[in-house]
């Protein structure tokens, strides 16, 4: 309970110094240091008398303390003459402090929802921070504090010292900033690992959750330059590259990539609260950058509170430098006053750029006398940020040669030289070439010798009439456009000797014939032959007499495989000969082919919409292969034609032929439909067309029907798709067989197909047809057979001549074929109906065993029972089955 | 006077009196007519295209001068026309006997199908049977052709008829041209036109009284072709097996009859102690349902000769074998309705296509179209107005 005066004033007069606000009775225990164990009266007034002796003694003192106990004086003095204020009872502050505890317990609150308000968002606040707020609360205690936190649910951390430079140049980074928009990526996290899908962190060190072999160092920076390297060119991958050297460079300057990156992200951050952006959407800000959740929270609770400011025309030069107008900035440096306080710094800035703006381009020229123009290109290039709107760096730059092509290969094809290359090592994105060729030397120039080709974004020319046998030396030229300097040469030689051409070899039976086409400046061809093999140099073989574009070659024997090497000779400039590579080709002497005269086509069976055909012809010693097609072919029989000729008649019929009895055997699939088939014999000068032959398959008809009734049939059946025409069969036992044809239009529009029966039926069988060019096409036949009519017994109703006989009558019956064993009733009903059963009550009369011969008619005579007017005399077959009788007509059965 | 009936708007008119549509060629001086819609035409044919003005003629002789002058344009014109509908008509109109034929029957009984294949048999074989010309005319043609091309070539049955708005729609029609039958003296005559107007009902017409009453048709129709439904006679059905979709009349026969009998009766201002003389072909459609049951020997399988004249003698036998049919069937009373009813009445069993359709599918069997008996109740109602020639055999 000793009154310690340090302790008092670290916790009491250090916080009221500089405060200009009135004290107030908030902090009333903390200012007189009041503790919870003074309860005695005694002990209260010593503690007071001491404080009091402190406020005193430090008051007349010289520092910042005095005004601070100047003022607790003063507030003590006013505070002892306030009515009901007892400051030595300890009654007095025990009532005090109880107060004080519930105040204390509103104004917590308050300050949490003041916090919740600044930081709830985020959820994290500094330390400073918060205090700031609490400012606003003075009689807090540190508890208080903490409590109001607690209740805020707001995380104090800890402030991170985020960079405040990014330890590149500025030009340097600003061209970092550029390349990497060009790219398209906010970070060089991103430049770096193009393929991230998860957030980083970066505060304290570079991780991605999950990938733990992520890295921001310089091996990973050069993977990714070699990545970039390899992979083909477009605007973006220049871009690209160009940002990973820069930071290749800084790296190897001691950049840290970490540093870098977090800066980047801390400028945006920056920027966005300079827009006033609220701390919410800075957090959400950094996470689109890339950042974790916590992290981005974390970089925006350390973000510095305000932008600095400064002199205008300073910041107007500082933005001149970043610029690259470093003579703009030496010239508006006269307009800075003298006395702004940042004029020290920027004319420091100013001579440290012109210096080394002067050691770039001394390098330049280094680089370039050492023929080092990638390297003389970047370093202009780098002076040129420094001081782009300086006319002599400019100058520099436009004469500057880029590097030469590279990788020039030349490829001799026939006649003509096919030069490729690759573009030179430069950053300019359009570069123009040149192509020169020159006989015997290289090119010293572009103008130096024949321009074979000219123009932007080439890779390969083609010369089409150069010299042959002479030294032929190509050299590419590049520059950036019109107006440049033409770059040093990429070059090569090659000599030109192409051999003779387009050789053909036609094999007869005694002979073999070629002919060639001799190329351009040729001296003369020479051949040799070899048999077995081709001839192993200009010596090997037999040579063989050529003439100018044809050769015969009579000596030669049957059976026996020739080589023939065909090689151009040229003279070169001095008058020596230069030999052509060998054109070799082979053959061996043949008989003539003899037409095939013997090929037979059967349909084996349908299968859909094809038909498995079997073709057989003699075997003989040429090879043989058939072609089909719908109209026959235009070649007479025994004509040679091309194989070209051959192939434009429809599809050669697919398969190997086997041999089997002395005739080979074909097997295949062909489509439905009239086909010809054309055997071709392979032959010395061709193929030999022989005897066509026709084979038609057609879809047949489908779901055949039958329908009789009575003495004749009707016939239906399904159409297939393309057949207009069928051909039916009728097949009687006994009355022989009728074919007729009908069309689908009779079908459909006539009568259709109705057929006679007889008493034994008969088969129908229908089979579609389809006619084409090679003629007509039946399919298989599809059948049905009719079962035979009944016999049929014709029967009419006779009166009796007489008054006598009016109830007499005479049925006669007459049947179409020998009938036994008949049974007949005679049915006399009542009525206007007719009859149409035999039944009991209306049986007049019954004969049985009745015997009938055709044509012959038998008369029955019975008598008409006494029946009412309307009534029917009817007739019914009781025995045996399949016997018919044909009513007569109505007036003949009906009496009225 | 002669009175006929306009075959395309059942109008009772006078053939010496008819119209004239002006040609719009004009005169000097001039302008011809511009063609508009004619109201009445609309009205009367439902024809509602733009046409030239029809006048009447100005003579007022009892017999048609065969040219007028248009009082508007003064062009001569030879078109005649039906005074009342304006639909242009063939000059020799009003020459020879022009039937209107009516055809009824409850919905779903098949009459569009019907009517179509009948229209394909009268422009085949018909027309090749008695060396006719046959052309359909009016302005109901491309349905018909379409209905033709549907069912014969693309196997598909229509869908339902829609009914009659206001009682009239457009007939269908045609032009039946032949030579006078009969000895010389007929045959210098020359050639006689008439005209079969046909006119398809939709089923729902007649299934409340009151539509019944709308069908202006069957108020001047001298002919009527009744088509029933074997499926609606209980004993009948029961003997075959059938899909339900194939159940498609939802009207008894006798309901059916007894509509139509009391609007012919009524509208032709028959007593009912007379009996109605117009002659009625009574066909039994689908018949083909019933071709395993009757068995192949059944005489009305046996089809008449599809040559020559109309042959009576068998078309009597058809209508006693049928009418026995139906007293087999239990429906006795639809039999003694018609003959307490009608005067000249005969049975006929048709089938249009020949076989089931696939009722689900809608689809005619795959083997086509074979129509049977189809044309003989057409044949028999011609022969009954001397447009064909009939005879009696055996």
């Amino acid at each position: 309970m000793v009154f310690q005066p340090d302790r008092y004033e670290r916790d009491v007069i250090r916080k009221l110094r500089g405060r200009n606000t009135p004290l107030t009775d908030d902090d009333l225990l903390r200012r007189y240091a009041i503790e919870p164990g003074m309860t005695d009266a005694a002990t209260l007034a010593a503690h007071l008398r001491k404080l009091r002796t402190y406020w005193n003694q430090t008051a007349s003192g010289p520092d910042s303390r005095a005004q601070v106990c100047k003022r607790l004086l003063a507030a003590d003095a006013e505070l002892q003459k306030r009515p009901g204020v007892d400051l030595a009872d300890p009654r007095w502050w025990q009532k005090f402090a109880q107060d004080r505890a519930a105040w204390a317990e509103n104004v917590v609150k308050q300050l949490a929802e003041d916090l919740r308000q600044a930081f709830g968002a985020v959820g994290k606040a500094t330390a400073a921070q918060v205090a700031a707020v609490a400012k606003q609360y003075p009689g807090l205690e540190q508890a208080d504090l903490d409590a109001a936190v607690a209740l805020a649910r707001v995380q104090i951390v800890e402030v991170v010292k985020l960079p405040e430079e990014s330890g590149l140049d500025r030009t340097v980074y600003r061209d970092l900033r550029q390349r990497l928009g060009d790219v398209g990526v906010p970070t060089l996290v991103q430049l770096m690992h193009p393929d991230l899908s998860q957030p980083f962190s970066l505060v304290s060190q570079f991780a991605v959750a999950g990938e733990r072999a992520r890295r921001l160092d310089g091996p990973t920076l050069d993977a990714r330059i070699r990545d970039a390297d390899k992979a083909a060119d477009s605007p973006v991958l220049r871009a690209r590259r160009a940002a990973l050297r820069i930071l290749a460079t800084a790296v190897k300057n001691g950049a840290d990539l970490r540093e870098l990156a977090l800066f980047q992200i801390v400028e945006q951050l920056a920027a966005g609260r300079a827009d006033n952006l609220v701390d919410a959407l800075l957090v959400r800000q950094a996470t689109r950058l890339g950042l974790t959740q916590e992290d981005a929270e974390l970089v925006v609770a350390s973000l510095p509170s305000g932008v600095a400011t400064g002199s205008p025309v300073a910041a107007q030069i500082r933005e001149m430098l970043a610029a690259g107008q470093l003579r703009a900035a030496q010239a508006a440096l006269g307009t800075l006053p003298a006395t702004d306080p940042e004029r020290a710094q920027i004319v420091a800035e100013i001579d440290k750029l012109v210096e080394q703006l002067a050691g770039l381009l001394a390098d330049a020229d280094r680089a370039l006398g050492q023929q080092r123009e990638q390297e003389a290109e970047r370093l202009l290039r780098e002076a040129l940020r420094i001081a782009e709107d300086d006319d002599g760096v400019r100058v520099r730059q436009t004469r500057l040669p880029m590097a030469p092509p590279r990788d020039l290969h030349l490829v001799a094809t026939g006649s003509s030289v096919k030069l490729t290359w690759q573009a030179p090592a430069t950053a300019v994105d359009t570069v123009d070439y040149r192509v020169v060729r020159r006989v015997g030397a290289p090119p010293g120039s572009a103008q130096d010798g024949d321009v074979i080709a000219e123009g932007g974004r080439l890779s390969a020319a083609t010369d089409s009439r150069p010299p042959t046998a002479r030294d032929l030396h190509y050299a590419v030229f590049a520059r950036a456009g019109a107006g440049s300097v033409w770059s040093r040469p990429v070059t090569d030689r090659i000599r030109l000797t192409p051999e003779p051409g387009d050789v053909t070899l036609r094999a007869g039976a005694n002979r073999i014939t070629l002919t060639w086409r001799t190329p351009a400046d040729v001296v003369e061809v020479r051949a040799r032959r070899a048999p077995g093999r081709p001839p192993r140099g200009p010596s090997d073989g037999v040579a063989v007499a050529a003439g100018s574009g044809t050769l015969v070659d009579r000596e030669v024997e049957e059976g026996v495989e020739y080589f023939y090497a065909l090689t151009a000779v040229y003279h070169d400039e001095g008058g020596r000969e230069v030999l052509s590579r060998a054109a070799v080709v082979s053959g061996a002497t043949a008989a003539e082919a003899a037409p095939v005269d013997g090929l037979t086509v059967e349909a084996v069976h349908r299968r859909g919409g094809h038909v498995l055909v079997r073709l057989t012809w003699p075997a003989g010693p040429a090879p043989v292969r058939v072609r089909y097609a719908p109209d026959p072919p235009p070649w007479e029989y025994g004509s040679t034609i091309s194989p070209a000729t051959a192939g434009r008649y429809g599809a050669e019929v697919p398969g190997l032929p086997e041999l089997s009895g002395g005739a080979c055997v074909l097997e295949a699939e062909i489509p439905l439909g009239p086909q010809m088939y054309v055997p071709l014999t392979t032959g010395p000068g061709g193929l030999v067309a022989g005897r066509p032959v026709h084979l038609g398959q057609t879809e047949p008809v489908r779901g055949l029907r039958t329908l009789r009734t009575g003495g004749e049939v009707r016939v239906t059946w399904a159409w297939p798709e393309d057949a207009g025409l069928v051909e039916v069969q009728w097949e009687r036992p006994g009355a022989g067989t009728t074919r007729r044809r009908m069309t689908r239009a009779a079908y459909t529009d006539g009568e259709g197909c109705v057929l006679p029966v007889g008493n034994e039926g008969g088969t129908v069988s229908v089979r579609a047809v389809t006619i084409g060019p090679a003629g007509e096409s039946l399919s298989e036949p599809v059948q049905e057979k009719v079962a035979g009519r009944a016999t049929r017994i014709r029967y009419a109703v006779r009166t009796v001549p007489g008054w006598r006989n009016r109830s007499q009558r005479v049925i006669e019956l007459v049947s179409d074929r020998p009938c036994a064993g008949l049974d007949l009733a005679v049915v006399v009903a009542p009525g206007r109906v007719m009859p149409l059963a035999p039944g009991p009550e209306v049986v007049a009369e019954r004969f049985e065993g009745l015997v009938l011969e055709p044509g012959s008619p038998l008369l029955l005579e019975f008598t008409v029972p006494r029946t009412a007017k309307p009534y029917w005399i009817r007739c019914f077959a009781a025995h045996p089955d399949g016997v018919t009788l044909i009513d007569p007509p109505v007036t003949e059965l009906k009496v009225s | 006077m002669s009175r006929l009936a306009c075959p395309y708007c059942y109008n009772r008119i006078d053939g010496n009196r008819l119209w004239y549509q002006c040609t719009g060629r004009g005169t000097p001086g001039r302008a011809g007519c511009a063609k508009k819609t004619d109201d009445d035409r609309a009205r009367w044919a439902g024809f509602r295209e733009a046409v030239r003005p029809s006048f009447p003629p100005a003579s007022r002789l009892s017999f048609g001068p065969g040219k007028a002058d248009c009082p508007d344009c003064g062009a001569t014109s030879r078109i005649r026309v039906c005074p009342k509908c304006h639909t242009p008509l063939s000059s020799s109109f009003g020459d020879s006997t022009s039937p209107l034929i009516a055809m009824v029957g409850a919905k779903g009984t098949g009459k569009s199908v019907y009517l179509t294949v009948l229209a394909h048999e009268l422009t085949n074989s018909m027309r090749r049977r008695f060396g006719a010309a046959v052309r359909m005319t009016g302005a109901v043609k491309e349905p018909i052709r379409e209905y033709v091309g549907s069912v014969y070539s693309d196997r598909s049955l229509m869908s339902q008829t829609p009914q009659a708005v206001g009682g009239r729609k457009e007939p269908t029609v045609f032009e039946w041209r032949q030579q006078e039958q009969g000895g010389l003296a007929a045959r210098l005559k020359g050639y006689r036109t008439t005209y079969l107007s046909f006119y398809d009902t939709a089923g729902e017409d007649l299934n409340s009284n009151e539509q019944t009453q709308d069908l202006v048709y069957l108020n001047a129709a001298d002919a009527l072709i009744l088509l029933l439904d074997p499926f609606m006679i209980p004993a009948a059905r029961d003997q075959i097996r059938l899909p339900p979709q194939a159940i498609r009349s939802e009207q008894p026969t006798m309901e059916v009859l007894g509509r139509v009998t009391d609007q012919l009766r009524r509208e032709h201002d028959i007593r009912s102690s007379r009996r109605i003389k117009i002659p009625v072909a009574v066909a039994f459609a689908k018949i083909d349902a019933f071709f395993d049951v009757l068995g192949p020997e059944h005489p009305l399988l046996r089809a008449p000769s599809a040559a020559g004249p109309y042959d009576d003698s068998a078309g009597e036998d058809t209508h006693e074998q049928v009418k026995a049919l139906l007293h087999q069937w239990e429906a006795d009373d639809v039999d003694d309705y018609l003959e307490a009813n009608y005067a000249n009445f005969r049975y006929f069993p048709v089938s249009a296509l020949g076989a089931p359709p696939d009722y689900a599918s809608g689809e005619v069997d795959r083997n086509g179209v074979r129509p049977f008996r189809v044309t003989e109740p057409l044949l028999w109602l011609l022969s009954q107005f001397n447009v064909v020639p009939k005879q009696r055999q055996r």
